[in-house]
């Protein structure tokens, strides 16, 4: 194993946060990368800028973790364009990991088939959230996240990044237009008391419900009963 | 053997379960759309050993060339070794669009190979067209928000995008079309892969069957707790149907990541969706493909799920999932 325990990079202003939780869990250093010019980059850029950052603070490392992917654009990009620009071996979605040596063997569930995979470090791979979560905080950890050194912050120039070398080494795609989903349906719209909603929508889309489900729908009327 | 002067859109072709060979099929259609609007040959790539049936599976679906590498090296699914085999292909042969299936495979698979060409990729698109200039539109879910996003990949080549299962439909399979079928030698110098494969198996644990399943009954927030939420299920069952979840509900650990339905889920095409308590945001909406028949319940008649449905209940969602189950149970006939 590496001598130094993990560090964590983030990218984005929210991620600080998330950066002084990792400290508390037990990361010894934690790397905010912020900077104008680094907005709105694709996963090509951002993948980029991550590895300028590795290579710049802590080009010995052995493993890699990576989220299998953001809560906001769910992509699953970046961990693969990293392991790319880092020349790695890498899994995806792996719910099991164990070291030997510098051997890493682990374990997913991808397409519907049980995969067990080795490779040797230095290595990346990107973890599904169901399967590891995250421990209590000690006492300790709360003093490493709020003394200490805490969250570095690098710009882009402290990674040797400028506008022009971005310019032709990032972003690969372009947002032209963002709009809202439109809806085309008939939208028929059902409001009163459940059992009226119910009984309306019954009698009226019968048909459709029993063609689907391959079972018939008796009808009834709404004062038949109760 | 010729090459095409056309332009080239092409399909990876992805086959190692149902699910992987259905999105392929479906990837083959949207391509032959796609070609027909910037005049261009459809190509599907089948790299593997003894595959035959995938070569004429996808001719009957719409390629009109194949570039097949059949090699008992190619035994297993391995990223690094097609990473470098469509490196080379690609080199040689620029393709236009590449499109790949955002199976499990695929979404590790695409990124590398993206980068690798140096180009851009969006993920999961919904919608895919040729803009005035040209260009791959990718639509694609973006921004946390309830938003599609226009993508273009502009001075980069190939143009990538990965597509869900479910989200295009196949063209009906015609076993007289006729393709080019290109048998390449395996590359000299492909590499060794440095991810030993050391186990693997078919899972033995249930295969969801949300993708294809025809009646599905999807619940969010809005059924207010966990009990009231698993009552869904008996509504499910009613139907013959599934159940499936929003990401809130699958963290507050209401449902199973497997009933997740959406971006981070499954891609889901029924005959007819129930939505109950589910407001729309789009990490949820995005999995919805073409469902045929919407009913939303919400109490919320705003909700964007509420204007994406055939018919909007607006009335409190377990109130009315209950009297719907009891007044089901009297009516069905088996």
């Amino acid at each position: 194993m590496a001598t130094e325990r993990p560090i964590i990079l983030g990218v984005k202003g929210e991620s600080e946060e998330v950066l002084r939780e990792a400290l508390a869990l037990g990361a010894d250093r934690a790397i905010l990368i912020c900077d104008k010019l680094l907005a709105g980059s694709d996963t090509y850029a951002t993948s980029l800028v991550l590895t300028a950052a590795i290579k710049k603070e802590c080009p010995k490392f052995d493993l890699i973790l990576c989220g299998s992917h953001t809560s906001d654009s769910e992509t699953a990009q970046v961990g693969p364009q990293l392991a790319e620009e880092l020349d790695l071996p890498a899994a995806a979605y792996v719910e099991k990991l164990e070291i030997n040596g510098r051997t890493l063997r682990v374990r997913r569930l991808v397409d519907n088939f049980r995969e067990t995979l080795e490779m040797e470090f230095p290595a990346l791979v990107t973890v599904s959230m169901e399967h590891y979560r995250p421990r209590y905080t000690e006492l300790m950890g709360l003093e490493n996240a709020f003394g200490g050194n805490g969250v570095i912050v690098l710009g882009a120039a402290a990674l040797s990044i400028n506008a022009s070398l971005f310019k032709s080494k990032g972003s690969r795609t372009k947002v032209r237009k963002v709009f809202l989903r439109k809806a085309q349906k008939e939208n028929v719209i059902l409001q009163g008391t459940a059992s009226a909603v119910v009984t309306e929508f019954l009698n009226k889309y019968q048909r459709k419900i029993s063609t689907a489900i391959g079972k018939s729908i008796e009808e009834k009327k709404l004062n038949d009963e109760e | 053997m010729m090459k095409s002067k056309k332009k080239n859109i092409w399909v990876f072709g992805d086959y190692r379960n149902y699910y992987q060979n259905r999105v392929t099929l479906q990837l083959l259609s949207k391509a032959v759309d796609l070609a027909q609007k910037i005049k261009a040959e459809v190509c599907a790539l089948v790299f593997g050993h003894e595959i035959d049936e995938w070569i004429m599976e996808y001719t009957a679906h719409g390629a009109d060339r194949i570039l097949a590498i059949d090699d008992p090296a190619l035994k297993s699914y391995s990223t690094e070794r097609y990473l470098a085999i469509i490196e080379n292909l690609a080199k040689e042969r620029a393709p236009e669009i590449i499109l790949i299936g955002a199976t499990d495979f695929g979404r590790e698979f695409a990124p590398r190979l993206a980068k690798r060409l140096k180009t851009g990729l969006s993920a999961d698109c919904v919608g895919l067209d040729i803009s005035q200039d040209g260009l791959l539109l990718q639509i694609a879910p973006s921004f946390g928000g309830n938003m599609l996003a226009e993508i273009v990949t502009e001075l980069h080549r190939p143009q990538m995008a990965t597509v869900r299962p479910g989200t295009f439909k196949e063209i009906p399979h015609n076993y007289t079309r006729k393709a080019l079928v290109e048998r390449l030698p395996l590359m000299k110098k492909l590499p060794k892969s440095r991810v030993r494969l050391v186990e693997y198996e078919r899972s033995v644990e249930r295969e969801h069957t949300i993708e294809n399943a025809s009646v599905i009954v999807c619940g969010g927030r809005g059924m207010g707790n966990k009990e009231k939420f698993k009552k869904l299920h008996d509504l499910a069952k009613l139907l013959g149907g599934d159940v499936g979840a929003t990401r809130p509900v699958v963290y507050a650990e209401w449902a199973d990541h497997g009933a997740l339905v959406g971006q981070a889920g499954k891609h889901i095409k029924p005959k007819i969706l129930f939505s109950f308590g589910i407001s729309g945001a789009i990490q949820h909406t995005a999995g919805l493909g073409e469902a045929d028949f919407i009913i939303a319940v919400n109490k919320n008649p705003q909700a964007t799920m509420m204007k994406m449905a055939d018919v909007a209940i607006v009335a409190d969602a377990s109130d009315v999932l209950k009297t719907l189950i009891k007044e089901l149970k009297k009516r069905i006939r088996e």
